[in-house]
C-alpha cells in the first residue's frame, strides 16, 4: 500500500467519523426538544 | 491504479450512505407526508411534526437502501442504476444491508417513542411492503410489479395524517388510493421510452413482456379510477373548493395526456415525446394535489 492510498484511506475514515458526529450531535439536540415538547404536553393535558 | 491489498478495509464514502438512501425519491415521499400531516384537523406540535418527518424521511432512506442492497446484481445491468455505491463496488453489500436494517429500526422506534404507535406501525408495514413485497416478491416475477408496489409508495400521506392524529380517516385513505393508482401510468409512461434499459436487465416491466399496445391501454384504464380518488374528496365534503377546483383542472390534463399515450402508436426512431410529458407532469400532478390540499384547509 503506497502512503497516497494511506492518506485516502484516512481521508475517508475522517469525513465519515466527522458525519457520525454530526449526525450524533444533531440527535441529542432533538430528543432534547422533544423531551421539552412532552413535558409541555404532559403540562397542558 | 490502486495499489490497496484486497485484504485492507476500505470504508464507504458518507456521500455513498446518502445516495443508497435515493435522496430524489426521499423529496415525494416526504412532500406526501407532510401534506397528509398538514391536511389533518388538528394541530402538530412544531418538533414532533418535525421528528415524524424525519421518521418518514428515513424508513423511506432505509427502505431504499435495502432495495439497493438487494438488487445490487439488477442495478449492475442497467445504464440507469450502474453507476450506484453497490454495482460500482464502493461499498460492501454487507455495509449496505446493516445500514438499511439498522436505519428502518431506527426510524420505526423514534416514530413510536417521539410520535405514536399508529404512525409508527404504518411506517412498519410500508418499510416491510417495498421490502419484502415488492422488491423481494414482486418485481422479478410479474409484470404488475409496480401496481402492488406503488401501495408502498402511497403510505406516506397516510402516516402524516396518523402522525398528527393517532388514527386513520377516510381523507389519507384517499390520499391513500390517489398514490397508489397514480402509480402504474406514471412508471408505465417512464418504462415505454426506457424499455430497453429493463429488457436488458430481465426486469418484467409491462412493455417487456405485454407489450406497447397492453401498456398503453392500462395506462390510460388506471388513469380513470386514479381520477375518482384525486376528485372525489370534494364532493364528499372532506375538502373545500380550492382543492376541488386544482384537482380537477390537473386531473383533467392528466387524463389528456394519458388518453393522447393510451391511443397511439410508436413510429420507427420514435421520440416518446407524449410519454415523456406524461411521465413529467405526472410528478408536477402529484406535488400540485397535495399542495392544493393543505392550501385548502388553512385557507
Amino acid at each position: 500500500m503506497t502512503p497516497d492510498d494511506s492518506n485516502r484511506i484516512r481521508a475517508k475514515q475522517r469525513a465519515r467519523a466527522t458525519a457520525m458526529a454530526l449526525l450524533l450531535g444533531f440527535l441529542v439536540v432533538l430528543i432534547f426538544f422533544i423531551t421539552l415538547s412532552k413535558i409541555r404536553a404532559g403540562m397542558h393535558g | 491504479m490502486s495499489s490497496i491489498p484486497s485484504s485492507v478495509f476500505v470504508p464507504a464514502d458518507w456521500r455513498d450512505f446518502l445516495a443508497l438512501t435515493k435522496p430524489r425519491v426521499m423529496t415525494l415521499v416526504v412532500f406526501t407526508g407532510l401534506c397528509g400531516m398538514l391536511a389533518a384537523p388538528v394541530g402538530v406540535d412544531p418538533v414532533i411534526g418535525f421528528t415524524a418527518i424525519l421518521c418518514i424521511a428515513l424508513g423511506a432512506g432505509a427502505a431504499g437502501a435495502l432495495n439497493q442492497w438487494y438488487e445490487a446484481d439488477l442495478d449492475a445491468l442497467m445504464k440507469r442504476t450502474a453507476k450506484r455505491p453497490l454495482p460500482a463496488g464502493r461499498m460492501s453489500r454487507e455495509s449496505a444491508l446493516h445500514f438499511g436494517v439498522g436505519l428502518a429500526c431506527f426510524s420505526v422506534i423514534l416514530m413510536g417513542l417521539a410520535v405514536n404507535y399508529v404512525a409508527a406501525g404504518i411506517l412498519t408495514v410500508s418499510i416491510l411492503f417495498y421490502v419484502l413485497v415488492y422488491t423481494v416478491w414482486l418485481k422479478r416475477r410479474t409484470p404488475q410489479n409496480i401496481v402492488i408496489g406503488g401501495a408502498a409508495g402511497a403510505f406516506p400521506p397516510l402516516i402524516g395524517w396518523a402522525a398528527a392524529t393517532g388514527q386513520v380517516a377516510l381523507l389519507p385513505l384517499l390520499l391513500f388510493s390517489l398514490v397508489f393508482l397514480w402509480t402504474p401510468p406514471h412508471f408505465w409512461a417512464l418504462a415505454l421510452f426506457v424499455k430497453t434499459d429493463y429488457a436488458n436487465a430481465g426486469v418484467p416491466m409491462l412493455p417487456v413482456v405485454a407489450g406497447e399496445r397492453v401498456t398503453r391501454a392500462q395506462i390510460g384504464l388506471y388513469t380513470i379510477p386514479m381520477a375518482i380518488a384525486a376528485v372525489a374528496p370534494w364532493p364528499l365534503g372532506l375538502t373545500g373548493a380550492i382543492y376541488g377546483i386544482i384537482a380537477s383542472a390537473g386531473t383533467a390534463l392528466f387524463a389528456a395526456y394519458a388518453a393522447i399515450v393510451a391511443f397511439r402508436h410508436t413510429q420507427p426512431d420514435d421520440a416518446m415525446k407524449p410519454e415523456k410529458r406524461l411521465f413529467k407532469y405526472s410528478i408536477l400532478y402529484l406535488f400540485l394535489l397535495f399542495g392544493a390540499l393543505v392550501v385548502d384547509r388553512w385557507a
